[in-house]
């Protein structure tokens, strides 16, 4: 009777200091963001009866992680977005004065000041000047775009050597889960530790892309790149159970990735996350870029005057960065003031039709500014609720622990007491009996 | 119309319950105004999204509790 209620007591203790080294664990961890918290797992033990640990359970929620996640991948692709088109607006701000719409003002007001007094010289270099003004503004203009896509092109093999050595690192915690898994099934403290590692891994590879994932039961994680918004079909396998993994390269000529297996995957194929934002900016830059060739277009083909009996373009060129002046000084002190009206009606209609075309492309800007703008803010509150939420979930919360802690050091010395009560009992009895 | 309150307080597919009736009374008297400024239709648009955004949310919410309880074997 004595030996099954010492070995009781036993177990009490023992599950107690097991419990103890968790809570301590858990309050060590307290400011670690990416630490999970664990509880023990009690059961009770078969006659003479007792209690053991069984298991360390971590208190994880899966489901809000991966809306954690999730979010974490569109608040990121938003931010990126959102930055790049806080600078291209700046480009095309016309409240702000920075936008083209001042110089192709001044031009075609210049155009018309001189079209109605034709002799006048300061007309003349004022065309002239605002002409060129308005070349340099829109050459400008295409350049600063063209500098912001070459920065984007040259972010995408960073970003995909940094997906590489998370897709590296997450492959080898697969590994180590499943040696330590082998080796130690309970009572783990390193293996709870490579979880928390997986998930800081996961959540850093959310940034850069949208990722499909799944565990297997003793934790390993399989992952693919998957994008459900995207033309191009398919998904990109990244990391498997067993610790396989896929890499990517970057070829900046094809503008195309492949992967270890040989297969290609266009830069339109990403549509969330820092690479999805990179890939759409570099096409939304492109865009902007061609609407650019086209008001150059627009303007050389309808900026016209009569000289020499002919209607004759303003600008020659054929895109936006090779716009040039295509008439002089001279052709100006040359002019016939007897083709004055008409020209004036030509080139007030040039001006409605270049106006549009460039108010059609600053509003596209400001339009697409303000959606990410929108979706960034959404994103961001969204992502803090989550985060505060899986925190509460998951992250230690001092005051509980350091509760059960107490709780679990009165338990202990209560049992202590009674282990020596039972001790001192059993001596008496023997010694009644001697 | 409400809509700064909501932007401020509407943060989280958690608090549609609580904001259904605030939401609804806005989107009436959005229906009901015939021009918005410049920032009422950015608050408007954002709304919109935040709806959109929310039904997604609860949309993947239900999806990954299905899978979840049927690899359980709850459902």
């Amino acid at each position: 009777m004595f030996g099954n209620s010492l070995s009781i007591l036993y177990s009490a203790l023992l599950s107690d200091r097991k419990n103890l080294e968790i809570r301590n664990r858990n309050v060590a961890n307290v400011n670690n963001p990416d630490y999970v918290k664990e509880e023990p797992v009690l059961q009770n033990l078969p006659s003479p009866g007792g209690v053991e640990i069984t298991d360390i359970r971590r208190l994880s929620d899966e489901t809000l992680q991966r809306q954690v996640l999730t979010s974490l991948t569109y608040l990121k692709g938003y931010e990126e977005r959102k930055n790049l088109y806080e600078v291209i607006e700046t480009y095309f701000d016309d409240a702000s004065g920075s936008g083209l719409g001042k110089y192709i003002d001044n031009f075609f007001r210049s155009v018309l000041q001189f079209l109605r007094d034709p002799t006048n010289e300061g007309a003349k270099e004022s065309l002239l000047s605002n002409a060129q003004n308005l070349i340099t503004a829109i050459k400008e203009r295409y350049q600063q775009l063209t500098a912001l896509q070459n920065n984007l092109k040259n972010e995408i093999p960073k970003v995909v050597k940094k997906l590489n050595t998370l897709t590296q690192n997450l492959a080898k915690v697969n590994k180590d889960i499943a040696f330590l898994y082998a080796k130690n099934k309970t009572n783990s403290n390193d293996y709870k530790t490579l979880l928390d590692e997986r998930d800081r891994l996961l959540k850093e590879l959310s940034q850069y892309v949208n990722i499909e994932y799944s565990f297997d039961k003793i934790g390993r994680v399989e992952i693919n790149i998957a994008e459900p918004t995207s033309t191009a079909s398919g998904y990109i396998p990244l990391v498997s159970y067993n610790g396989g993994f896929n890499q990517l390269e970057f070829d900046s000529n094809t503008q195309k990735f492949i992967d270890s297996n040989g297969i290609e995957w266009p830069l339109e194929f990403f549509k969330n996350g820092k690479l999805g934002a990179y890939s759409g900016l570099i096409r939304d830059i492109e865009t902007y870029k061609s609407n650019l060739d086209t008001l150059a277009t627009t303007l050389r083909n309808n900026a016209k005057i009569t000289l020499n009996g002919s209607l004759t373009q303003i600008f020659n060129g054929t895109s936006a960065s090779d716009l040039t002046l295509n008439i002089t000084k001279s052709d100006l002190d040359n002019y016939d003031s007897s083709n004055s009206e008409s020209d004036q009606n030509t080139i007030q209609g040039a001006w409605d039709t270049v106006r549009d075309n460039y108010n059609d492309l600053s509003a596209k800007i400001s339009e697409n500014y303000t959606n990410y703008q929108i979706k960034y803010e959404t994103e961001r509150d969204l992502n803090q609720n989550l985060e505060t939420k899986y925190n509460e979930k998951t992250g230690v919360n001092l005051d509980e622990e350091l509760a059960e802690i107490m709780k679990l050091q009165q338990h202990y010395q209560a049992v202590s007491k009674m282990i020596a009560t039972s001790t001192k009992l059993l001596d008496y009895l023997l010694s009644a009996i001697r | 119309m409400g809509l700064l309150y909501l932007d401020k307080k509407f943060t989280s597919p958690f608090d549609i319950d609580k904001y259904r009736p605030h939401i609804e009374l806005v989107l009436k008297l959005a229906e009901e105004k015939e021009k918005f400024s410049q920032e009422e239709e950015r608050l408007l648009k954002k709304l919109l999204y935040k709806l959109e955004r929310f039904k997604e949310f609860v949309d993947l919410q239900k999806e990954l509790l299905q899978v979840k309880f049927k690899l359980e074997g709850r459902l």
